[in-house]
C-alpha cells in the first residue's frame, strides 16, 4: 500500500473559487484547462487527510465571488485550524503550472474507469480493496494510476473521498468504517509522512488508519433495467408457511412498517418464507441484502438461492471468497462485510439474527442500520428470539410472523438429559454413553454431530478417539473455526463419507444434514451452551420429511438451568404445535 | 452524562489494558501486551534444544541439530523465543501483512519479558534489527523487526541502531523459496552504513523468523567485516526442521 500525500489546492474559475484536496495538484491544472481554464494554487506543504478535510470545511464560509476573495483571510483561517490541532509546519501558496504527465498516465484507462463506476456504487472501499476487486475481474491496476483516476472522478463530483479515521464534529477521532471511538491509537510509522491514527477494532477487514482514504459513490446510483421478474422454483408451502409469506408480503407493501420478526421453530422452513418477497422486491428493481452472521451458512444460503432462482445473478461476499457481479440487485454476505457498504439497500433480511457474532455486537448492529436506506425495511429471522425481542413483540412494537410448526408437520425431538461422569483435565477415559452412541450409529444407519464447548476439547476428543474408533470402521473427524479444511470436512460429512464429526458451536445452526443424531458433551458449560444455543442444536435433528425423528442427548456432570429451560422451551413449542396441528 | 461519569471513574480507576491480539482486557503481567489466554496458546520453546541455534530437537534429531552440524553460520549463537507454528504463525502473519504495527510491538514485549531470565545476552553492546528494503518498507509502512526490538532495547538498556545496517538488494520473500534459492537470495543483501558504530562491539541482530538462518548469517557476515567482535541473533520464532529442510548426511 502506498501512502499518498494530500495537498490543499485553490481553483480559480470564472465564477468563483473552490478549495480542494488533491494527491497531485498538476492533475488539477490539467483538469482545469480541460474544463474551461482555471488558475490553480497549491499550499506547498502536505496535510494529513483528516486535517485537510477539517481545513476545507472551515474555509468553506469564506467562499465567495472572486472579487471578494483574499489570501489574507484564507491564511488566517488556515493558521487557526492548524494551530488548534497542533500542526506547526509553515507553508505558502504557490501557483501550479501545467504539466503534461497526468493526461498521458490517464489515457487508455477507459476500461478501468468503467469498471470503477460499476463496482463503487453502494460500497465504501479503500484503494487496496479496489485494487483487489479490480484484479478479480482480471484487470491489473497500479495503485498510483488508480489514485489519479479516482481523483479525476472526485473532481467530476462522482465519488467521495474521506479519511479512514477522521474527526467527528466535536473533534474526536473515530473510525469511518466501524464507528469505533475508544480504541483508536496513535502510531508513528517509519514509512508514513505523519504520525497516524489507527483503528484497532475492525482490523479483521484490513486495518484502517487516517493514511488510508475510503472511497464511496456520491452521484446517482445507476438504475438497473428490470426485465421480467426472476423465476422462482419452490416446493409448495404448508398452511403456516403460507400464512407467514402473506404476512411478509403485506409488511413489504405497508409504507409505515419498518421491522418484522419472523419467528419460526427450527426446521420450519423460514428461509424459504422470504423468497416470495425477494422476488417481488427484485422485480420492482429494489436492492436487497441477505445477511447471515456465519460464513458456512452464507455458502449454503447462496446454494439454496441458486436452486430457487435459476438464472439470477447475485453477489456473494464473505471472508475468503468474493463473487462480485457488478450492478446486481441481490447481495448475500456475512454481517462483517456490511462494514464495507454505504447506505444502499431497500430491504435487509437478517437470517439467524440471534447468532454470534451479530447478537450483542454494537458494531455489527450499527452496520446493519448503516447499510439501510432511510426508507428501507428490515426483516429479522430467528428460531430463538431472546427476551428483549419477545418483549417487543408482546408490546406490538415490531411486527411478528410466527411459524409454530415444522414444515413436515412433525414435532421437535425432545432432548434426553443424561447425567454421567465425563473426562476431566486430569483424567482421560472414553465415556460409555459416547462409545455406545457412536457404535450404535452403524446399526441405525445414521450419522452424528457431537458438540463440545471449546476448541481444545474438540482437538483432544478428535485426536484421541480417532484411533480408537478407526479399528471399528468408523470415519471420524473434528472441526473448529481455526481449521483450514473446514469446508471440505463439512462437504464430506453431508455426502456421507464421514459418519461422526466432533465440533464446536460453529455448526449449531443453519446447516441441514440428513439422518442426523446429535450429542452435546459438557452441556452444563454455562458460557457456551445457553438456552438458545441448546435449542438450536436440538433443532438440527429431523429436518427432512423422510426422517422427521432423531436422538438428541445433552450429556453433563450436572443438569444446568439452561439445559432444563431448553427442554421446557421445546416442550412448550411442541404443545403449541400440537394445538395448531389439530386446528389445521 | 453517563459517559462523563465513566470518564471521572476512569481517572480514579484506570481501565485495564487490552490484549493486542484478542482485545480482551486483562490484568497486566510483566508488562506483556498479551492476555493469559493468548500467552497460553503460544508455542514457546521447550527443551531439549540445539545449543547453537535454539531449535527444539524433535524426532530423531540430536544435539547439535543436523543443520548446525553440516553448515556454519557467521553468528555465534542463535536465540529464539517460540516455534514458528500454529498461533505464532497467525500472529507473525498478521504483524507483517495485515498492517498491525501494534502487534509487532506487542511481540517485542514478549522478547522483553523473555530476556529477564536470560544470561546469554549480558555481553551485548548494541542491538540492530534486520532492515527492510526501502521499497518494501514504503509498501508495508513499518519494519516489524525494528518495532519488536524497541521494547527489548528498553528492557536491557542497550542502544538500538536501526540506521546502521541497510538492505541494498530488493530480495524476494524467503517463504516460497527452496533451500538453495534462499541462500542465493540472501547473498550480498546488506551493507553497513556506519562502520564506526559497529567496530569493536558485540552486536545482537533481531528478526522475526529464522528458518534456515541465511538472512541472519549474511547480515552477521557484513557486520563482522565492519569490525564487530561478535554477533548473536535473536528471533521471535524459529522454524522447526521439517523433512524438506533436513540435510542429508
Amino acid at each position: 500500500m502506498l501512502y499518498f500525500r494530500y495537498y490543499l489546492t485553490l481553483l480559480f474559475k470564472a465564477n468563483g473559487f473552490a478549495i480542494n484536496i488533491s494527491p497531485d495538484p498538476e492533475l488539477e491544472v490539467w483538469w482545469g484547462t480541460k474544463n474551461g481554464g482555471a488558475e490553480v494554487w497549491c499550499w506547498d506543504r502536505s496535510f494529513p487527510l483528516w486535517l485537510a478535510e477539517r481545513i476545507q470545511v472551515n474555509c468553506l464560509p469564506l467562499l465567495g465571488e472572486r472579487t471578494d476573495f483574499s489570501f489574507r483571510r484564507l491564511n488566517k483561517e488556515l493558521a487557526r485550524t492548524t494551530r488548534r490541532y497542533a500542526w506547526t509546519e509553515k507553508g505558502a501558496w504557490v501557483r501550479v503550472h501545467n504539466h503534461p504527465s497526468p493526461s498521458q498516465l490517464l489515457s487508455g484507462r477507459d476500461q478501468m474507469r468503467r469498471l470503477l463506476q460499476k463496482l463503487l456504487p453502494g460500497r465504501e472501499l479503500t484503494p487496496a480493496e479496489l485494487v483487489r476487486s479490480l484484479a478479480r475481474t482480471g484487470l491489473e491496476a497500479p495503485e498510483n494510476i488508480l489514485e489519479l483516476l479516482l481523483h479525476e472522478l472526485v473532481l467530476e463530483g462522482r465519488i467521495k473521498r474521506v479519511a479512514g479515521v477522521g474527526l467527528d464534529p466535536i473533534g474526536r477521532f473515530y473510525c469511518r468504517r466501524c464507528g469505533e471511538k475508544e480504541r483508536i491509537y496513535l502510531e508513528y510509522l517509519q514509512a508514513a509522512p505523519y504520525p497516524c491514527r489507527v483503528c484497532s477494532s475492525c482490523w479483521n477487514l484490513g486495518t484502517l488508519s487516517d493514511l488510508v482514504p475510503l472511497y464511496s459513490w456520491r452521484g446517482e446510483t445507476p438504475t438497473v433495467k428490470v426485465g421480467s421478474a426472476p423465476q422462482l422454483l419452490l416446493p409448495e408451502f404448508t398452511y403456516w408457511q403460507q400464512r407467514a409469506v402473506d404476512q411478509v408480503l403485506s409488511f413489504w407493501q405497508n409504507e409505515s412498517a419498518r421491522t418484522l420478526l419472523v419467528w419460526a421453530v427450527c426446521g420450519a422452513g423460514k428461509t424459504e418464507v422470504v423468497f416470495p418477497v425477494l422476488k417481488v422486491a427484485l422485480s420492482q428493481g429494489k436492492r436487497v441484502l441477505l445477511t447471515v452472521p456465519r460464513r458456512e451458512i452464507v455458502r449454503e444460503l447462496a446454494e439454496r438461492i441458486k436452486q430457487s432462482f435459476p438464472g439470477l445473478d447475485f453477489t456473494i461476499l464473505y471472508g475468503g471468497r468474493k463473487e462480485e457481479v457488478p450492478g446486481s440487485l441481490l447481495v448475500v454476505a456475512t454481517t462483517h462485510q456490511l462494514l464495507r457498504f454505504a447506505p444502499f439497500f431497500h430491504l435487509v433480511i437478517v437470517d439467524e439474527a440471534d447468532a454470534f457474532p451479530l447478537y450483542g455486537n454494537p458494531m455489527l448492529n450499527a452496520a446493519l442500520d448503516k447499510v439501510l436506506l432511510p426508507t428501507g425495511k428490515k426483516i429479522y429471522m430467528t428460531a430463538t428470539p431472546d427476551a428483549s425481542w419477545r418483549g417487543m413483540a408482546d408490546q406490538r412494537k415490531i411486527e411478528v410472523a410466527k411459524i409454530p410448526l415444522r414444515y413436515h408437520g412433525h414435532l421437535l425431538p425432545l432432548p434426553l438429559l443424561v447425567r454421567c461422569k465425563l473426562p476431566t483435565r486430569k483424567e482421560w477415559f472414553v465415556p460409555g454413553v459416547l462409545s455406545d452412541f457412536i457404535l450404535g450409529l452403524q446399526e441405525r444407519n445414521r450419522k452424528a454431530l457431537i458438540f463440545l464447548p471449546t476448541v481444545e476439547l474438540v482437538e483432544e476428543f478428535g485426536t484421541k478417539l480417532k484411533g480408537y474408533f478407526q479399528e471399528k470402521n468408523h470415519q471420524l473427524a473434528y472441526l473448529h473455526s481455526r481449521d483450514p479444511q473446514r469446508e471440505e470436512k463439512i462437504r464430506k460429512f453431508s455426502s456421507g463419507s464421514l459418519t461422526t464429526l466432533f465440533t464446536t458451536t460453529l455448526l449449531e445452526r443453519g446447516l441441514n444434514f440428513r439422518g442426523l443424531d446429535v450429542m452435546i458433551l459438557y452441556a452444563d458449560h454455562q458460557r457456551i451452551f445457553s438456552t438458545e444455543t441448546l435449542i438450536q442444536i436440538a433443532g438440527r435433528v429431523g429436518r427432512s420429511a423422510e426422517d422427521p425423528d432423531g436422538i438428541v442427548y445433552f450429556v453433563a456432570d450436572t443438569v444446568s438451568p439452561a439445559m432444563k429451560e431448553a427442554r421446557r422451551g421445546i416442550e412448550l413449542m411442541n404443545k403449541e404445535a400440537r394445538k395448531m396441528r389439530k386446528f389445521t | 452524562m453517563a459517559n462523563l461519569y465513566q470518564r471521572i471513574l476512569e481517572l480514579i480507576y484506570p481501565p485495564l489494558p487490552r490484549c493486542v491480539f484478542c482485545g480482551d482486557s486483562f490484568q497486566p503481567y510483566y508488562q506483556l501486551a498479551f492476555c493469559r489466554r493468548c500467552l497460553a496458546r503460544m508455542p514457546l520453546i521447550t527443551k531439549p534444544v540445539c545449543s547453537r541455534c535454539d531449535r527444539p530437537l524433535r524426532g530423531r534429531e540430536q544435539e547439535p541439530c543436523s543443520q548446525c552440524r553440516t553448515e556454519a553460520r557467521f553468528y555465534e549463537q542463535g536465540l529464539a523465543v517460540a516455534v514458528y507454528d500454529g498461533f505464532m504463525r497467525e500472529l507473525l502473519h498478521a504483524a507483517k501483512y495485515n498492517f498491525r504495527p501494534d502487534l509487532a510491538r506487542g511481540l517485542g514485549t514478549l522478547l522483553a519479558a523473555w530476556v529477564e531470565n536470560e544470561t546469554r545476552l549480558d555481553d551485548i553492546q548494541i542491538i540492530i534489527p534486520i532492515p527492510l528494503h526501502p521499497q518494501k518498507l514504503s509498501a508495508r509502512g513499518y519494519n516489524q523487526s525494528q518495532l519488536m526490538a524497541q521494547p527489548l532495547a528498553a528492557a536491557i538498556r542497550r542502544p538500538l541502531l536501526s540506521e546502521t545496517l541497510y538492505r541494498v538488494k530488493p530480495t524476494k520473500s524467503q517463504s516460497k523459496l527452496s533451500r538453495k534459492e534462499r541462500k542465493e537470495n540472501a547473498e550480498d543483501a546488506f551493507l553497513v552504513a556506519d562502520c564506526q558504530a559497529v567496530a569493536g562491539k558485540k552486536v545482537l541482530l533481531v528478526d522475526d523468523i529464522c528458518t534456515t538462518g541465511y538472512t541472519l548469517s549474511e547480515a552477521a557476515r557484513v557486520l563482522l567485516l565492519a569490525g564487530a567482535t561478535g554477533v548473536k541473533a535473536l528471533t521471535i520464532a524459529v522454524g522447526v526442521l521439517e523433512e524438506k529442510w533436513m540435510l542429508k548426511p
